[in-house]
């Protein structure tokens, strides 16, 4: 935090000098030591900033701190916009590192020249189907990956007479109808990432209808505005699209008779890289390098396979040494997830997500489940249920509408100040979404005169 | 009358006739196997009511949260510091389980801490405050606010020998402190070193009547056998009065949820309705202007928050008790009794009503402990009283869970400063009124002495 006068004070004080001295042990009958004050002779310090939860963060600080004595770790939290938000008003001369899943933040402070280049091992330097993970130039290393899949109750999918999920598509079978949640991109941290690995794993239009098929088997409820795996855990939701690292065997149903949790990574899925760099005004440039040249050294990275981290290495070679990982985000055929797009277009996903699927949901299920009976009474023939289907998971955009950057610009979100408000939607937005809305309303409407006529 | 019904059913009924019962009651999970790790954080949703869940989740999203230093763009998550020792509670609790001594003097404190005080009481009656550092030395301050200084651990050791030859080391904190920022400490100053504690049961532990502990006190009393248990009288800044003290390694918090505003304020520097003003000494002027700045919001975090996180450590299950029918286990129950562990260590008690967490109500635990205080002799003393509390009395320590210990954290530290590595080096702690008790231990043969660990692992 910098002070009024933009004045950068991130040194602790100290008293050096003092003498090794017994203080008074005062108190009770008690033989306790007498205190000693010891000078902090050597000490070194790097200053982290990070939105890594705090398991992940107290392993690879004692690890680092054990290994270079006398050296400590200072963390500094905040989540990705508001660490932007810090980093641009002073930040960026109080902190050494900037180590966490952010990637927008990591491009823009590059391109802001706020990052110094690093010269990391090469061989930590991977590529995804060709996609770089880390920064080609050299400002940004990237030193994790989070896998996107599913997350399923073995015992719940059982029940309703299915095989366990394999790929997206598998969710929207509708005996799965109210027993899926789908993360709103909107409201869950990750869910912009989940919502594009079906939308560039299956292109623009199959994804969307995909989405839309699956947000049939949705509530869109709390579970659907938070990350949390408990109604997955405890049975009363079968399956959850879900980031791999939220399935840990805490979240197991404490009642064994509801099954344990299982995660399944579908065949072309995102695996999206954090990053860590550092300042270009870093305070300690030494120890600045020394924690980033840990955290992407081979040691390290297996440290993210502990129990308590769960994370996936950015080194090849760890997954050559742990071939029973069921993750394999380098093995070819996977998704180049491209994450600049994610980013370029995410509030225009988000807002489609909302009109298009949360919206007009109470209504669209009702027609799921008309479509559903008509198919089981054997009403109509399968290219008018493939009409139906086809008005239920249409997207408002087409592929070619949704490349335009003044649509994607019109919808990007707004970087904010501490204790700004959200601003208020621009006329011109919301008449795209009032058009958007009378749209799907009409394919609602066509799809239930359709259905009606059967 | 209850009340010494229940009292006297814990004296005459033989150790081995003590049902098999969940060691929380319906608050109880087995561990997962190969889980054991994540054994401390599951909750039992099926016992919570459903209008709930959404604020256990909230609860346990703020306990796992790593805070924020103010302004930002979450204020709900703003309010670390001006000075603070850790960024979360899951810092010193990791796996909702216990903080680690440091192993070295070159060893930062990462999950313990450092209470400081000075002859006198504040105004209930508790610690009075180190006038420059206040009553827990903070480490790190925010960017612009100097840490107060670093504390640091050198150990001592001896060796202990058992009545069969067998030779034990124990080892012994010696505190130290570098890089003071605000001159040095008081001449009087007393000090308490204490790892963080597990964080599960709390809910029923509070949930026992108080009628329930006291009557305890009074059968150890009237037993003359040598233990006696007093029960802290502490101050309960939620109902502004006096009231039985059951957490802390003192037993000096009330309630859990002053426990956790407590730790809030002290580890972390965040406000609540319980601690609303910043820990803040006048010669720190650095602490003093952050204190003083008008767009600072107290309380940071809001009394629906501090509710929520409560509710959270009330629905943590407790894990129950493994390996009851071995026979190896069952001796080293018998022993348990007879070595006379379980006067303290109160393997049975009841809850009460229970209007916040109904489900807590009415039930049977086994969490061996009589909430109460002993004096553990010399070797443990910190010299420091708190309350009621002199400086060689400390609570007994529930031991439910205490078998999983070693799965949940990747050390085995026990004792209010982490000084034993394990349960034996624990045991030959014991002093005062937990005299007899460790010389019965220390005459045990080897298989005995196995035996008995066998069943606090089984816990």
């Amino acid at each position: 935090m910098s002070n009024e006068t933009g004045h950068i004070d991130l040194k602790r004080r100290r008293l050096t000098g003092l003498l090794l001295a017994a203080g008074v042990a005062g108190g009770f009958c008690a033989p306790r030591a007498a205190f000693a004050v010891a000078t902090g002779e050597g000490e070194k310090r790097v200053v982290v900033l990070t939105s890594y939860p705090e398991e992940l963060i107290a392993r690879f600080q004692k690890a680092f701190e054990q290994a270079n004595p006398g050296t400590r770790v200072e963390i500094l939290w905040r989540h990705s916009a508001d660490a932007l938000t810090y980093l641009r008003r002073g930040g960026m001369a109080e902190i050494d590192v900037y180590w966490t899943p952010a990637p927008r933040n990591f491009a823009l402070l590059k391109a802001e020249g706020q990052l110094a280049k690093l010269a990391p091992d090469p061989q930590a330097l991977s590529a995804i189907a060709g996609h770089p993970v880390s920064d080609p130039d050299g400002y940004y290393a990237a030193f994790e990956l989070a896998g996107y899949g599913i997350a399923y109750n073995p015992e719940a999918v059982k029940q309703l007479g299915l095989p366990p999920p394999r790929d997206w598509r598998d969710l929207s079978h509708h005996a799965y109808r109210g027993r899926v949640q789908m993360p709103i991109p909107g409201r869950v941290g990750f869910a912009p990432v989940m919502a594009e690995a079906v939308l560039q794993g299956q292109g623009w239009e199959e994804g969307w209808a995909q989405l839309a098929a699956i947000a049939a088997n949705v509530d869109f409820g709390s579970g659907d505005r938070s990350p949390d795996v408990d109604d997955v855990a405890t049975g009363r939701k079968a399956a959850r699209m879900s980031i791999d690292f939220f399935i840990s065997p805490s979240r197991r149903n404490a009642n064994p008779a509801a099954g344990e949790l299982a995660f399944v990574y579908p065949p072309r899925t995102a695996f999206n890289p954090a990053h860590v760099a550092i300042s270009a005004h870093a305070p300690h440039p030494e120890t600045a390098k020394a924690f980033v040249d840990f955290l992407l050294s081979t040691p390290a990275q297996e440290m993210l396979l502990e129990p308590s981290v769960r994370r996936l290495p950015v080194r090849r070679e760890v997954y050559a040494a742990h071939p029973e990982l069921s993750a394999q985000p380098f093995a070819s055929g996977n998704l180049a997830y491209d994450d600049a797009l994610r980013r370029d277009r995410q509030g225009l996903v988000a807002a489609l997500f909302d009109v298009a699927l949360v919206q007009p949901h109470t209504e669209a299920v009702a027609l799921w489940n008309a479509v559903d009976l008509a198919w089981k009474e054997q009403r109509g023939n399968d290219a008018r249920r493939a009409e139906i289907v086809a008005l239920l998971t249409a997207v408002p955009v087409d592929e070619r509408a949704q490349r335009d950057a003044g649509l994607r610009r019109l919808f990007a979100f707004p970087d904010l100040a501490p204790g700004q408000p959200e601003p208020t939607p621009s006329a011109e937005r919301l008449a795209v979404e009032a058009r958007w809305k009378t749209e799907t309303r009409a394919r609602l409407d066509t799809a239930r005169r359709l259905l009606q006529a059967l | 009358m209850r009340t010494a019904a229940f009292v006297l059913s814990l004296v005459l009924v033989p150790p081995l006739a003590l049902a098999q019962e969940p060691a929380g009651g319906d608050f109880s999970v087995l561990p997962v196997p190969g889980a054991e790790r994540e054994a401390f954080q599951r909750i039992l949703w099926e016992k919570i009511p459903n209008p709930l869940w959404d604020k256990v989740r909230s609860g346990r999203s703020l306990t796992r949260q790593t805070w924020v230093i103010s302004p930002s763009l979450e204020p709900r998550i703003a309010g670390l510091g001006p000075t603070y020792n850790r960024p979360s509670c899951l810092s010193c609790h990791p796996g909702n389980g216990r903080g680690e001594a440091p192993a070295s003097p070159a060893d930062p404190m990462r999950g313990m801490l450092v209470r400081l005080s000075v002859p006198g009481q504040d105004g209930h009656g508790g610690p009075k405050p180190e006038p420059h550092y206040g009553d827990q030395l903070n480490e790190f301050g925010i960017p612009g606010v100097p840490g107060e200084g670093e504390a640091f651990l050198e150990w001592a050791t001896h060796t202990e020998r058992l009545a069969d030859g067998q030779e034990i080391e124990l080892r012994q904190p010696k505190i130290g402190f570098r890089h003071l920022a605000h001159g040095p400490l008081h001449a009087g100053l007393m000090t308490s070193v204490r790892i963080a504690p597990p964080i599960y049961g709390l809910g029923l532990l509070e949930a026992v009547p108080e009628a329930d502990i006291l009557a305890l006190a009074k059968a150890q009393k009237a037993a003359s056998a040598g233990v006696a248990g007093q029960p802290n009288r502490v101050w309960d800044a939620a109902r502004r009065r006096e009231a039985l003290g059951r957490f802390g390694w003192k037993a000096n918090q009330p309630t859990t949820r002053q426990q956790i505003a407590g730790a809030l304020a002290g580890d972390m520097g965040i406000t609540s309705d319980i601690s609303p003003e910043p820990n803040c000494p006048s010669v720190q002027s650095a602490c003093a202007a952050i204190k003083a700045k008008a767009n600072e919001r107290h309380p940071e975090i809001s009394t629906a928050d501090l509710d929520d996180m409560t509710l959270y450590h009330f629905a943590l299950a407790v894990p129950d008790a493994r390996r009851q029918n071995d026979p190896q286990v069952l001796t080293g129950k018998a022993l348990f009794h007879t070595a006379g562990c379980a006067v303290c260590h109160q393997p049975t008690l009841k809850t009460g009503a229970f209007p916040t967490l109904s489900a807590l109500a009415g039930q049977t635990i086994h969490p061996y402990t009589d909430l109460l205080l002993h004096d553990m002799g010399p070797g443990l003393a910190d010299g420091r009283p708190d309350y009621r509390a002199n400086g060689q009395q400390w609570r007994t320590p529930p031991l439910w869970g205490i078998g999983l210990a070693e799965a949940v954290n990747p050390h085995t530290g026990l004792l209010h400063d982490g000084r034993a590595r394990n349960l034996l080096e624990a045991i030959l702690w014991h002093g005062g009124e937990g005299e007899q008790a460790r010389e019965a231990v220390r005459r045990m043969s080897a298989g005995e002495r196995d035996a008995l660990l066998a069943f606090l692992k089984a816990l």
